[in-house]
């Protein structure tokens, strides 16, 4: 279950075809990525989820208190490359460093706003 | 408010709703409300492909804890897509999913009506689309070709039969029937009648 805090949702074009692209991406995430694990792999997409369950909310509950965020990716035909779709939940960072990838590819936009 | 009187409006709530279930019918109801139907099986194990929404949500009957959607599944490997009555446990459902959508599906390899939604990638698909609303209207054109929209508006949409009760459109026999009325108060001749009735005979 997340929450509603801490939400990105970002599109930027990368230069490979979106089965490339997917699978580049799948090999060898950006760093940003470090905390996150894969968890499943759709036709056209990656989810991912991080754990980021704070030490102290570990021990009040015992380690039952597990939080996630996920995020999911999904690859699109864009001209000769693709069109990534970037949406979940990152620590501020981690949402600074995916648009910091987002401006080395020729800039983000949100596509609910644009 | 305090936190004793939350939770004293909290129980009038509650009490209003029926009150506490009993413990033995909670359990159950929890039990039936985590239970995944064999989708946690299909998503490790299954094939990714797509699938088109072909209908409404709705509501299984004798299951309080599922929900039924029709999709026509691309099979992975090529060929004519196939219809699945998809049900689904309610509370795995994370995203929004409707008539026109292509949601990202897999598909056990053992038995091809036994699929699952993924849910996750279903998200960035709606993020994509440019968020839930824009997602759903692409969904509702793609699928009546703004048939719906044009229904609202009194409009007819050549090509595309109109089919069920629309709200705020009035049918042929409503609008003979509002005729008569006129024809009884003298507003319109008999003749008058006559002719408007044989249109909207014909439109029925």
């Amino acid at each position: 279950m997340s929450g509603l805090v801490n939400q990105i949702t970002i599109q930027y074009h990368l230069d490979a075809p979106p089965d490339k692209a997917r699978t580049d991406w799948k090999q060898s995430p950006p760093t940003w990525m470090n905390r996150f694990q894969l968890l499943d792999e759709s036709y056209n997409g990656l989810s991912y989820r991080a754990d980021v369950t704070p030490l102290w909310q570990r021990i009040v509950f015992l380690g039952l208190g597990t939080s996630y965020y996920p995020m999911s990716l999904r690859f699109e035909p864009d001209g000769s490359g693709s069109r990534v779709t970037i949406t979940g939940q990152a620590e501020e960072k981690v949402a600074a460093a995916i648009r910091e990838d987002a401006a080395a590819h020729g800039g983000g936009v949100d596509p609910r706003v644009t | 408010m305090g936190f004793f009187k939350a939770m004293k409006g909290a129980k009038e709530l509650g009490d209003y709703h029926g009150g506490m279930p009993r413990m033995r019918d909670a359990f159950k109801s929890m039990e039936a409300l985590a239970d995944d139907r064999g989708e946690k099986a299909v998503l490790q194990n299954g094939t990714p492909t797509k699938a088109t929404v072909q209908g409404f949500t709705t509501p299984v009957p004798g299951d309080a804890f599922a929900m039924q959607i029709p999709l026509d599944v691309e099979p992975p490997g090529g060929g004519t897509p196939y219809r699945v009555n998809y049900v689904f446990p309610t509370a795995r459902m994370k995203a929004a999913i409707t008539v026109g959508m292509v949601v990202p599906v897999k598909v056990d390899p053992a038995d091809p009506q036994k699929i699952a939604v993924q849910w996750d990638a279903q998200k960035a698909e709606i993020a994509a689309a440019g968020g839930d609303m824009a997602a759903v209207t692409a969904g509702l054109t793609s699928t009546y070709s703004g048939a719906a929209d044009a229904a609202a508006r009194g409009q007819a949409v050549p090509g595309v039969p109109m089919t069920g009760p629309m709200i705020g459109v009035k049918s042929p026999a409503d609008k003979i029937k509002e005729l008569a009325a006129l024809r009884d108060s003298g507003a319109i001749t008999e003749e008058e009648f006559e002719t408007k009735k044989a249109q909207l005979l014909a439109e029925m």
